[in-house]
């Protein structure tokens, strides 16, 4: 259960990391990385440390320890040599009968008061022969009985260390009773050439070897105890609570250890053992310090590597993030500047170019690449406005044939009447009409000009017409030099006889009257024929291939078409009509000369 | 593939760990064996013999087994510090096994430490270190003799011969065998052992005994000789026998009797062997000795010491007591057997 | 601008860190604890007498933090001297104090008024069921037991039991020394002497003297001691049995002017007293199993077990 629910979280999280910024991928990884390494280190560092001063710890007292396994030595050295001395010096060359060795006895005693209680002579069936400093045996102690006794007799080649014990042998002295550790030797003993066994003692007093100790032991840390071989305490710090079974102590394991360090777990605490056995009695030094006095005083340390690790990390963490910000920023503006341009503003100015060498290369590179693209939309469309205004212009500079039939028919007409003065004047409209209709090849004309290819035109159709409508220009002469597109007002002139005068009894009237309006010009047609129903009103300024009226609709929708493609969608063409009482068109152009218009500026697109 | 890789890297990193720690131990074709010797005094022809007789045999060792055996001897002129100071230059020099006749057989510690901290083999011969120290370390062996023997052959030399003509030796005809007692080193435990266990054999012969002196020769000719002399000076007449700790000082008395001119010489017994003991036994001067043998000694010591150098155990020919004790038997020399054991 | 705002966040996180960090740097690197401070009121002229008692208690406190001293209250100054010690030593910075009282009741009155009960602590002189906490050894235990030793090993008849004053644990023994003894079919009577020693010492010559008694129990010092001495120069016959654990009595006990020495174990009750205070649960332990209180007669006076009970390690 925990398992899943575990991967369901990685997977989350796998996911969420998808998502993630390269600014939080860049920090993320590297504080990871950071602290990982770090951590690793630290712990490396400490472990090491501390291992090395455990180790320092547990060599300064095994310093110590021998140097308590030196002066003990030395101690017990001593005291073999008192009875060295005793022995080959004073007692071998006796003879017990007559001589005493009190007086040798009394000088080495006093020789070494401070390490020895007493000096005696004790011969094998338990007669005391000397004594130092006291030579009264206690009452009721039999010296066979003691321990120290029946061991002499074991190896009697060799010393032999007891443990210790309270003296209880000779009188005491102000209710004193010494503890002593007894060293006693096999001793040959002349009676005037008879030879007898007996046994010298030589008791040492405890508390020298307490002293030596207690020093130690007053350090702190950690203590320094003595067992025997065979593990029974012979100094101990709390000697005596541990009789009393108030503390325990592990000295039967610690005796079988050989020399050297050891951590050893003892009711529960782990502590460091030393042990250093001394030489010739087996005697085993042992020193215990518990592992946590050991490492007690890194509790600081361990604190101070916790300070510097987070510390550490923190400036990891900030400065990633930062170094981050620093790499990722440029990527992240470049990335948000073509937003915009995803949207489809080809906008070259909106790319962001900055931050390092690589990322401003990749601004320029898609920066000219939007110029490109753009540059190449603007030609296409160019292009196909340029298209659609040559084919709108071919369509519009057809003359209609009819148009050229009848006139030159009526002019045909005239000449056969004779009628020579019109006839010219026919011809003469004719030939202006013409010359304004190519006028250079230009699309753009004025307004001037327009207006008198319109008069020509009407000169003709008037004739034509047989003068069966009128047709008044009214012009501001103040836009006369301002500049429409070639070939607009003639159509609508020709739309409005067309139909509003053509089948009309009644003198038809057309007006053309081209005014200025709010900067703008306009130039109306009007007709008072029968009009035209709104449903192809509607439909006439639409697409041509919608409109099917007498072919005039393509006419209109030209002319609007052909407006449009020159200047914004504002301006074009308008119809207003009303049944029975006439129809207007509106030209709504932008007020601009001929100079204007070249030089650019305006409201061409 | 990935698993495969960090396989390699971990296997390649735990090698690398790993043959780092590795020692470098260059196997040698032909193996050198190191053996240092430390006596305790050059003087000591006993000891000299047993060290003549631990080079014999290694070089002996050597042609058998065809193995390369360097043998180096130091003497430490009776000062246990020199010998403490040749140990330790010995194993600081690469020696695989060493051979010590301690100087002071309580105070082996400085030793016994350094032999431990370095792993070295110690074989101690001729000092009996006591039971304690023996113990601290498992590669430390004795090689020795047990001095109740030898003072007990002592002690049945001189009862056979008391037996034989207790009136001759008497020379006091009072029935007591007044005798002298020439002991070794201080401390020794061969000095201690032979001069009571000698003493107590012959008590419990049932032959009385009167001391005269207790002299203390440390194993040597003139020492013996001058507490003889000293001795024969309050005694010209009564001394009836004498028993040596060894041979030197058993020819240190017969040197002083001699010089004294003793009319009636005293039964005399020593312990080792020595040639010109032997002489002087088959002459009947000296009754007799207990051979200690300084060849199967020496032979013992050097079949343990290429044994453990060689092969890190003791010969399985050689039968330890508690694992670390050799004791090598003492013979009883006599006027009877003398011969077989002079080498002319 | 915005990286501005991150950086200011970051330094004060900074300092923050630096704060916290260094209030935690300070606080762990002063964690020396402090060290428990114990005062041991004990009354009488001689400090030499407390010095088992003291070497215990140091030994309880050698690896502790934990401090004991010993303030010694001459007998005149009485209960007063010894109310006065505790606070004294309370003002001078101790954390607790442990009283071996010459005076139970006054002490209790004390403790209850001044409502120290968690503070003081009593040792060695006592009653056992005490509401103040306490290291005292039985009384009763001790009574039986000595009187099952007398009575197996001592052919006595006519007992009289002997102390120089009164208190409750002089109290508690005699009565049930009589109690005890009285069901073994001994004949016990109690008798309060004189407090001058020269008194007690010659009244009770007198007693061995007329042997009307075949055996002796001291409950104290002086008694002790004269009886002792008396039955070494006096009679010989008669039987001394003491409850006490000063040196001389063991010096009695080994040159035999003393038969039987219940001894009671100032070593053990210091450490007690100490462990009482420091560490309950080792104390909940121990307390149970360690015998407070030794029968010694000549005999096992040497043994390994009494030995180092009897015999203090010579300083």
């Amino acid at each position: 259960m925990e398992r899943f629910d575990l991967r369901h979280y990685f997977h989350r999280v796998k996911r969420a990391s998808k998502r993630r910024s390269i600014q939080l991928i860049i920090s993320l990884s590297f504080t990871i990385v950071a602290i990982l390494s770090m951590s690793f280190m630290a712990f490396a560092f400490y472990t090491n440390y501390i291992n090395t001063a455990k180790q320092a710890a547990i060599d300064n007292n095994k310093q110590v320890v021998d140097q308590m396994s030196w002066n003990l030595n030395s101690y017990l050295r001593n005291m073999m040599g008192i009875s060295n001395s005793m022995y080959y010096s004073v007692i071998k060359n006796m003879d017990l009968t007559s001589d005493t060795m009190t007086k040798e006895m009394d000088i080495l005693y006093e020789a070494n008061k401070d390490s020895l209680i007493s000096i005696a002579c004790i011969s094998q069936d338990g007669a005391l022969i000397s004594a130092a400093p006291i030579a009264t045996r206690k009452a009721g102690v039999d010296f066979t009985e003691q321990d120290w006794f029946t061991n002499t007799e074991e190896k009697i080649e060799n010393f032999h260390f007891s443990t210790p014990h309270v003296q209880n042998m000779f009188e005491s002295s102000n209710y004193r009773y010494f503890w002593v550790v007894s060293l006693s030797r096999s001793v040959d003993l002349n009676f005037m050439g008879y030879t007898r066994r007996g046994i010298l003692l030589v008791d040492m007093n405890y508390s020298a070897i307490e002293q030596m100790f207690s020093r130690v032991n007053e350090r702190g840390a950690g203590y320094v105890y003595l067992v025997d071989s065979d593990g029974e305490i012979i100094y101990h710090p709390k000697q005596k609570a541990i009789y009393a079974g108030l503390v325990k102590e592990n000295n039967l394991v610690d005796v079988t250890y050989d020399d050297g360090d050891y951590i050893e777990t003892f009711e529960g605490d782990k502590r460091a053992v030393i042990v250093k056995t001394i030489g010739y009695t087996g005697w085993k030094i042992v020193s215990v310090v518990p592992v946590s006095e050991l490492t007690g005083d890194y509790n600081q340390l361990r604190v101070f590597m916790l300070v510097i690790i987070t510390f550490t990390i923190f400036l990891i963490v900030f400065g990633n993030v930062i170094i981050s910000k620093i790499v990722t920023d440029p990527i992240k503006r470049l990335e948000a500047s073509l937003k915009d341009i995803e949207e489809g503003a080809l906008d070259a100015e909106q790319v962001y170019i900055g931050g390092s060498h690589e990322i401003r290369h990749l601004g320029r590179t898609i920066k000219s690449l939007v110029v490109q693209m753009r540059n190449i939309m603007d030609e296409r469309v160019k292009e196909q406005k340029e298209k659609r205004k040559s084919e709108l212009n071919a369509l519009q500079a057809q003359i209609n044939p009819h148009f050229l039939y009848n006139t030159l028919d009526s002019i045909v007409w005239m000449i056969e009447t004779e009628k020579y003065p019109e006839a010219i004047s026919m011809i003469t409209s004719l030939a202006s009409l013409f010359r304004i209709s190519l006028s250079k090849g230009n699309n753009i004309i004025t307004i001037k000009d327009e207006i008198t290819h319109a008069k020509n035109y009407l000169a003709i159709q008037k004739v034509r017409y047989k003068n069966k409508f009128e047709a008044n220009i009214d012009i501001d002469p103040a836009i006369e030099d301002c500049i429409t597109i070639k070939l607009i007002i003639q159509p609508l002139i020709e739309n409005a006889i067309y139909h509003a005068v053509g089948d009309y009894d009644d003198e038809g009237v057309i007006d053309i009257v081209g005014y200025e309006k709010d900067g703008d010009i306009f130039i109306e047609v009007r007709d008072n024929g029968m009009g035209i129903p709104p449903e192809t009103l509607e439909n006439l300024l639409k697409d041509k291939s919608q409109s099917k009226g007498k072919g005039s609709g393509i006419g209109l929708w030209n002319i609007n078409q052909r407006i449009n493609l020159y200047f914004k969608e504002e301006y074009g063409l308008t119809l207003e009509s009303e049944l029975d009482v006439g129809t207007t068109a509106t030209i709504h152009l932008p007020k601009m000369t001929m100079e204007e218009y070249q030089g650019g500026e305006g409201r061409e697109k | 593939m990935k698993k495969v890789s960090l396989l390699i890297v971990f296997v390649l990193v735990v090698g690398l760990i790993w043959g780092c720690n590795l020692p470098n131990n260059d196997v040698e074709e032909v193996r050198t064996i190191k053996v240092g010797i430390t006596m305790y005094n050059e003087f000591d022809p006993f000891t000299e013999e047993i060290r003549h007789n631990i080079e014999n045999n290694l070089t002996q060792i050597a042609d058998r087994q065809n193995v390369e055996i360097v043998t180096t001897t130091v003497y430490s002129s009776q000062n246990q510090l020199v010998q403490n100071d040749q140990v330790e230059d010995f194993i600081e020099k690469g020696y695989d096994i060493i051979c010590v006749n301690l100087v002071d057989r309580t105070d082996p510690s400085v030793i016994i430490e350094t032999a431990k901290s370095t792993d070295t083999p110690i074989v101690f011969f001729n000092r009996e270190l006591v039971e304690d120290d023996l113990k601290r370390f498992d590669k430390l062996y004795y090689v020795g003799a047990e001095p109740e023997e030898s003072g007990k052959i002592q002690g049945e030399l001189v009862l056979s011969a008391l037996e034989k003509r207790f009136d001759e030796i008497d020379i006091s005809g009072d029935g007591v065998i007044q005798y002298i007692l020439l002991e070794g080193e201080v401390g020794h435990q061969d000095a201690i052992i032979r001069s009571r266990v000698s003493v107590e054999t012959i008590l419990d012969g049932g032959i009385e005994l009167e001391r005269l002196g207790d002299e203390i020769a440390n194993w040597d000719r003139k020492q013996a000789q001058t507490k003889v002399t000293s001795l024969l000076q309050g005694y010209p007449r009564q001394i009836e026998l004498v028993i040596a700790n060894d041979d030197n000082m058993a020819l240190g008395a017969v040197d002083a009797m001699k010089i004294f001119r003793v009319q009636n010489m005293p039964l005399i017994v020593g312990v080792n062997g020595d040639q010109e003991v032997l002489k002087y036994i088959s002459d009947g001067v000296i009754e007799g000795t207990a051979l200690n043998n300084a060849e199967a000694k020496g032979r013992v010591i050097a079949e343990m010491a290429y044994g453990i150098a060689a092969n890190g155990k003791v010969p399985d020919d050689i039968n330890l007591v508690d694992g670390k004790y050799y004791y090598v038997p003492y013979i009883k020399i006599d006027r009877s057997n003398v011969k077989e054991y002079i080498e002319e | 601008m915005k990286n501005r705002k991150i950086i200011i966040g970051f330094i004060i996180a900074f300092f923050c860190l630096l704060l916290i960090e260094t209030f935690i740097y300070l606080t762990y690197s002063n964690t020396q604890k402090d060290e428990v401070k114990i005062s041991f009121i004990v009354t009488g002229d001689n400090l030499d007498e407390w010095e088992s008692m003291k070497a215990g208690a140091e030994t309880a406190a050698l690896d502790k933090d934990v401090s004991v001293d010993f303030v010694n209250v001459p007998v005149d100054l009485g209960s007063e001297g010894e109310q006065e010690a505790v606070l004294r030593a309370f003002n001078d910075g101790a954390d607790y104090a442990v009283v071996a009282t010459s005076d139970y009741p006054a002490m209790i009155s004390f403790i209850n008024e001044r409502q120290l009960f968690n503070k003081v602590f009593l040792a060695r002189n006592g009653a056992l069921n005490a509401t103040i906490n306490g290291v005292v050894a039985d009384d009763e235990a001790i009574a039986t037991d000595f009187s099952r030793y007398i009575s197996f090993n001592y052919n006595c008849k006519n007992i009289l039991i002997v102390s120089s004053h009164e208190d409750v644990n002089v109290d508690t023994l005699k009565e049930s020394l009589i109690e005890n003894l009285d069901s073994k079919g001994i004949k016990a009577e109690y008798r309060l002497m004189s407090s001058d020693p020269s008194v007690i010492k010659k009244s009770l010559y007198n007693i061995e003297i007329l042997g009307n008694y075949d055996g002796i129990i001291t409950l104290d010092y002086y008694t002790m001691e004269g009886a002792a001495s008396g039955k070494l120069r006096i009679n010989r016959d008669i039987k001394v049995f003491s409850v006490d654990n000063s040196q001389e009595a063991v010096y009695y006990l080994d040159s035999q002017g003393i038969n039987a020495l219940a001894f009671k174990d100032d070593y053990s009750m210091g450490f007690l007293a100490v462990l009482q205070i420091t560490d309950k649960k080792e104390y909940g332990n121990m307390a149970s199993n360690a015998p407070l209180y030794y029968i010694a007669d000549r005999e096992n006076m040497y043994s390994d077990e009494l030995e180092k009970v009897l015999f203090p390690f010579v300083k």
